[in-house]
């Protein structure tokens, strides 16, 4: 054989065998491989949809999340703030009322004490003039108990 | 694993050595470029062996008919395979036939001709790719030959994308239409005459180039290998230790070669094929 010989035979030998192969390829064997090959490319794409769409979707809930947590720090800093110039409030309020009832639980009491000042002054008068007048009557022999000379050592022992 | 890979090597190197010596195992009287060519180009006989009588093929058919026979059953045989298993993970066979479809769908195919035309020549451009790479291939099996380092089965694959191109052309554009595309816009007329002659040349040109650059390499690529086995026999038996390692070294080459110019057939077809129905501009 020669280098470029030509051959008839082998040029119609290789169409008829590349058609054959084209044509079984094609008609037969291609269609379900490609068919496979797409499939499982959607299948693939489909997941990785899907694999984003819930990525988007943890996105979204991770912003809700933080949305949601600001907004509760928000309210819990408001409540917080609310209770507390609310705690003020009462608190101030109810110094304000025990001071009040302090005061006048001070000024009953000064009342008090000062009736029973009086009271015992009173009294303390009433046993002096008693005393002035037992202790005259047994000095004197006069006696001095007439209601006249009483109120008499009364006034005196208070001008004292 | 480094074992395997020594075992492979020694093995390998055995084959084409023996290979070598089985160049001139038929007679002493050495005819270098005679031996070199018988191996290389298209006969009735196999070498299977050194010292083992070539075997003669049945019904008349040359080794290259045989080999391009024995290359579609291969192929066929893989495809097979490969469609029986449904499995959404592709394994072994499967993914073989997966990795070649993808390459040409993903790298040849769609990127040249776009998604919606390119899906109507997939299959056209798979069996081209599969066909061509399978008989490069095959032809590095020690005691098989290449096809398509024949001249005639690499101008019949041309020849068959020679006349695609133009029944897509003329089927796409109308004969008119196909003629007019060659006539670049804004030429003045005697210019765009002659580019359209140049043009209407270049459809035979890039045909005939397509051809030759597939026989061509798959030719020296053979010729290679066997030259440096062949120094042995001519320099000195010693020369072995030098030859061998090249003689390997440009085998490996051919495999690269191999998948190369099956891969270079199959874009500059589908870049032909998709420039003659494309209309001028687009």
């Amino acid at each position: 054989m020669e280098l470029f010989e030509i051959e008839p035979g082998l040029a119609i030998w290789t169409w008829l065998s590349f058609g054959l192969l084209f044509f079984i390829l094609w008609k037969f064997l291609l269609p379900s491989l490609l068919k496979s090959i797409k499939d499982r490319e959607k299948t693939i794409a489909g997941a990785v949809d899907n694999a984003e769409e819930i990525q988007k979707r943890l996105d979204e809930i991770k912003k809700e999340e933080s949305k949601i947590i600001d907004k509760a720090r928000a309210q819990a800093d408001k409540i917080l703030g609310d209770t507390r110039k609310e705690a003020d409030v009462l608190k101030s309020r109810l110094i304000a009322k025990a001071e009040e009832e302090a005061e006048a639980i001070v000024s009953r009491a000064k009342l008090k004490a000062a009736e029973e000042r009086e009271v015992l002054l009173q009294a303390l008068q009433e046993e002096l003039a008693d005393f002035v007048c037992e202790a005259s009557e047994k000095v004197t022999g006069v006696s001095f108990t007439s209601e006249k000379d009483r109120r008499m050592v009364k006034e005196m022992a208070r001008t004292l | 694993m480094k074992e395997l890979v020594r075992r492979v090597s020694v093995i390998f190197s055995f084959l084409l050595f023996s290979g070598g010596t089985s160049l001139f195992a038929e007679s002493g009287d050495v005819d270098i470029s005679g031996t070199l060519f018988h191996h290389i180009l298209n006969g009735r006989s196999v070498d299977l062996f050194p010292g083992v009588p070539a075997v003669t093929l049945p019904l008349g058919i040359s080794v290259h008919q045989a080999m391009l026979f024995v290359s579609v059953v291969l192929i066929l045989l893989l495809f097979l395979r490969a469609a029986r298993n449904k499995s959404m993970k592709p394994k072994g066979v499967r993914s073989i036939a997966e990795i070649m479809i993808l390459f040409v769908r993903d790298d040849i195919v769609y990127p040249v001709m776009g998604k919606e035309r390119g899906e109507k020549w997939l299959s056209f451009f798979i069996s081209l790719f599969v066909f061509l790479l399978t008989v490069n291939l095959i032809g590095l099996i020690p005691a098989f030959k290449t096809a398509t380092g024949n001249i005639n089965v690499t101008t019949a694959m041309a020849v068959i994308v020679f006349f695609l191109t133009f029944a897509v052309g003329f089927k796409e554009l109308g004969v008119p239409g196909f003629f007019k595309n060659m006539y670049p816009e804004g030429v003045a007329f005697p210019i765009g005459i002659f580019v359209v002659l140049l043009e209407f040349i270049g459809l035979f040109t890039k045909s005939i180039v397509l051809s030759l650059r597939l026989f061509a390499n798959m030719f020296a690529g053979h010729l290679a290998i066997l030259s440096f086995l062949v120094l042995i026999f001519v320099i000195s038996p010693f020369f072995s230790l030098v030859s061998v390692p090249f003689a390997v070294f440009t085998y490996v080459l051919e495999v690269l070669v191999a998948l190369l110019q099956a891969f270079v057939f199959t874009l500059l077809s589908c870049i032909f094929i998709s420039m003659a129905s494309t209309p001028e501009g687009e």
